[in-house]
């Protein structure tokens, strides 16, 4: 009865485009961006992925969270648009860099002082060097579970991934992390 | 496990990502350096986190996406553009292949009267036939721009001959008046049909 409940809820929510695009777009934004390590590309990907959504909502069943459906949908964009690298002939000489030094400026107030901006900043700097050095696969799940808070079992079947093969991405992508962190500490 | 062996990196990681095994659990409940191991680096990832979704939501406010409302009457947008070039595509085909199809028909035209001009009689009676056929007017033309080739290659006949005559050997060339002769012993200039001159 409640599955049916928040499947309606759902299904609701995502009949009003532009309240869905309002809610799920920076999450998504910054998922398919850090994934993909090309910010115009991700905007690309972002909006095609809620135009799917839209289109394809009526296949949405409500066994999961409209965040983590979405996700699913930018996961299976990503892939395509990496298969889509591998054969282009002129790759892309530089991405649309990430530039987040500004954007702690906007964080919420408890870390507004200047020595924690700065400190956010720095750590956010180190994690993001860590991420550019994995594939495509470690960081996507990565971000999963530390970004948008999926468990396990979530990402596992989100991305159609035996569960100890996304244990395995997380452990690579951690040990990365912990050596860039504490190598610069 | 006691505090001088502390957790290994796999039973750190399996802390972070939420599954900790009993024998983690219980490590952690006792050592500091290991817990300040995680929280260090759970407060790394959560300042990425937190920077990289102020970035997004800043991102977002500065660069909004299209209106969905735009997006959802996007496809009778792009179903207009699809049908504008095709047309255009039409229309680039059409226009070569028209203009193929005519030079086709100019030179097939241009070829047919000089095989039937013998057989079919008269300009006026092939006027008549081809008038008939709106598409063929440009055969007269072309019918008529044979006559008047016909015409100046009689006119340029007639010339030849006027010159021929003009070259004849019966007529005085103004060299005989002087009684110059050719190297070969005829009279110099037109002499064709004079006899050769005797060296003995």
């Amino acid at each position: 009865m409640q599955n049916v409940q928040a499947a309606e809820r759902s299904s609701s929510e995502l009949d009003d485009i532009d309240a869905l695009v309002r809610t799920y777009r920076p999450r998504l934004l910054r998922f398919v961006t850090f994934s993909i390590g090309d910010a115009d590309l991700a905007e690309s990907i972002t909006q095609d992925c809620f135009l799917k959504a839209y289109n394809g909502r009526g296949n949405f069943r409500g066994d999961c969270s409209v965040n983590t459906w979405l996700t699913s949908i930018a996961v299976n964009l990503i892939r395509d648009q990496q298969r889509l690298q591998k054969f282009r002939f002129w790759r892309q000489a530089r991405a649309t860099a990430i530039d987040v030094s500004d954007a702690a400026n906007f964080l919420a107030s408890h870390e507004s002082s200047a020595e924690a901006r700065i400190l956010a900043i720095e750590r956010t700097e180190q994690v993001q060097a860590a991420l550019e050095n994995l594939s495509v696969n470690q960081r996507t799940i990565f971000l999963m579970r530390f970004a948008e808070d999926m468990d396990l079992a979530d990402i596992a079947k989100t991305i159609s991934m035996p569960i100890n093969t996304v244990k395995t991405h997380l452990h690579r992508a951690l040990k990365a992390v912990r050596a860039q962190v504490g190598g610069a500490r | 496990m006691n505090f001088e062996t502390h957790l290994s990196e796999e039973q750190l990681d399996d802390v972070l990502m939420g599954d900790p095994g009993l024998e983690a659990t219980t490590h952690l409940l006792e050592c500091a350096a290991c817990k300040e191991r995680i929280a260090a680096l759970e407060v790394s990832i959560a300042s990425f986190a937190a920077v990289s979704l102020a970035w997004s939501e800043r991102r977002s406010v500065t660069t909004p996406p299209p209106a969905m409302v735009a997006m959802g009457s996007a496809w009778p947008r792009r179903m207009s553009w699809a049908l504008v070039s095709t047309c255009l595509l039409l229309i680039g085909f059409a226009i070569p292949m028209a203009r193929h199809e005519e030079h086709e028909n100019q030179t097939m035209v241009a070829n047919e009267p000089r095989e039937a001009a013998p057989s079919k009689g008269s300009a006026p009676e092939q006027l008549a036939v081809i008038q008939a056929s709106g598409a063929q007017v440009r055969v007269a033309v072309v019918t008529t721009a044979d006559h008047s080739a016909d015409a100046q290659i009689a006119r340029d006949n007639r010339m030849l001959r006027a010159i021929d005559r003009e070259l004849d050997a019966s007529m005085q060339s103004p060299s005989d008046a002087f009684g110059a002769m050719a190297v070969g012993g005829r009279p110099n200039g037109h002499g064709r049909n004079a006899p050769a001159p005797s060296w003995d």
